[in-house]
């Protein structure tokens, strides 16, 4: 067993006992001095581990304790309006754009899009796996130390504008869109708890997302064009 | 007749949907949509009813003949059947 340290996500203090240092290592961005009442503890343990290393070919050891302790926290969010949303958040003017779509569409290929047409008007949030968390009037992208292969992400904090869902298109065509209508790949990307009493608040946390933050639906190429079309549809502006 | 144990009916955007829980979704994947009827039936199943009990349940709070209730209450058992979603 590893020593337990703290780190601050999504505004809240989580106590981590991971099993190895490496995840310790792998959370440096968000350490906190450690406290007496975190909001969440979190562990690992060597039989869960063990378990995730049976589903997952090619996984070591020290990824599936990662993954472990972040599933533990993400059962325990639902409880602080918060839920785990698998998708690539980036800032533009202050606000926070998430982008969603299943594995291998091509999320990352965008947002490296955004990063070389728009520079440093555009800054990472995370690009894989975001909290979102309800705040007084709407909702907050919360980024974490998990965040996908390329680990990109930077800490912080940011109002979301808008949920983008991402599809290859022979066109660039951005529009809003009802949640319902794609209802089965948006729910898809919400971690929902086995316990019941958590599924439960998480499905009342996602109706509360989805009520206050526009919903799109964009098709694009990979190309310039991509991110005005996805640029002009979220935020109304131009390059 | 029952609803299979463990799982969880919420409205979400205003659609109904059952998702399973606990032991029941290392077996079960996704989530079963459900129209405002089917939603009704499925409370309504949470303990031990017969087709006719459903039926008349239908026709008192939609106003429906016994015919349309009764093939309602019919489509909706048939496709548990093959989902899989009675209890044993």
């Amino acid at each position: 067993m590893s020593q337990p340290f703290c780190i601050g996500i999504a505004d809240l203090t989580v106590r981590l006992h991971p099993l190895f240092d490496s995840t310790r290592e792998y959370c440096r961005d968000y350490w906190i001095d450690d406290t007496d009442t975190p909001d969440i503890v979190a562990s690992s343990t060597e039989e869960a581990v063990r378990k995730e290393l049976s589903l997952v070919a090619g996984a070591t050891a020290e990824a599936a304790d990662v993954i472990v302790v972040y599933r533990d926290i993400a059962d325990q969010l639902p409880a602080f309006d918060a839920v785990v949303f698998h998708g690539a958040a980036i800032e533009y003017g202050g606000k926070a754009y998430l982008f969603t779509a299943p594995s291998g569409t091509g999320k990352s290929t965008h947002i490296n899009l955004w990063f070389k047409h728009l520079g440093d008007k555009v800054r990472i949030v995370n690009g894989d796996k975001p909290i979102l968390r309800l705040s007084e009037n709407g909702v907050n992208v919360c980024s974490t130390p998990w965040a996908g292969k390329e680990r990109w992400q930077r800490n912080c904090i940011v109002p979301l504008g808008g949920i983008c869902l991402l599809r290859r298109g022979e066109t660039n065509h951005i529009e809003k869109a009802h949640p319902l209508e794609h209802f089965d790949p948006l729910l898809r990307q919400v971690y929902c708890p086995q316990n019941g009493e958590a599924l439960d608040k998480t499905l009342q946390i996602f109706d509360s997302i989805l009520s206050r933050v526009p919903f799109y639906v964009l098709d694009c190429t990979i190309s310039k064009e991509a991110v005005e079309v996805a640029l002009e549809g979220l935020t109304g502006g131009k390059p | 007749m029952k609803i299979r144990e463990g799982f969880v009916l919420r409205r979400v955007m205003g659609q109904a949907m059952a998702i399973a829980v606990g032991e029941t979704s290392r077996t079960f994947k996704g989530m079963v949509k459900l129209n405002d009827t089917a939603a009704d039936m499925w409370e309504w199943m949470a303990e031990d009813v017969t087709e006719e009990q459903l039926a008349s349940r239908l026709q008192e709070k939609y106003d429906v003949d016994a015919a349309t209730a009764k093939e309602s209450v019919e489509q909706f058992v048939a496709s548990l059947k093959e989902q899989g979603l009675l209890a044993e």
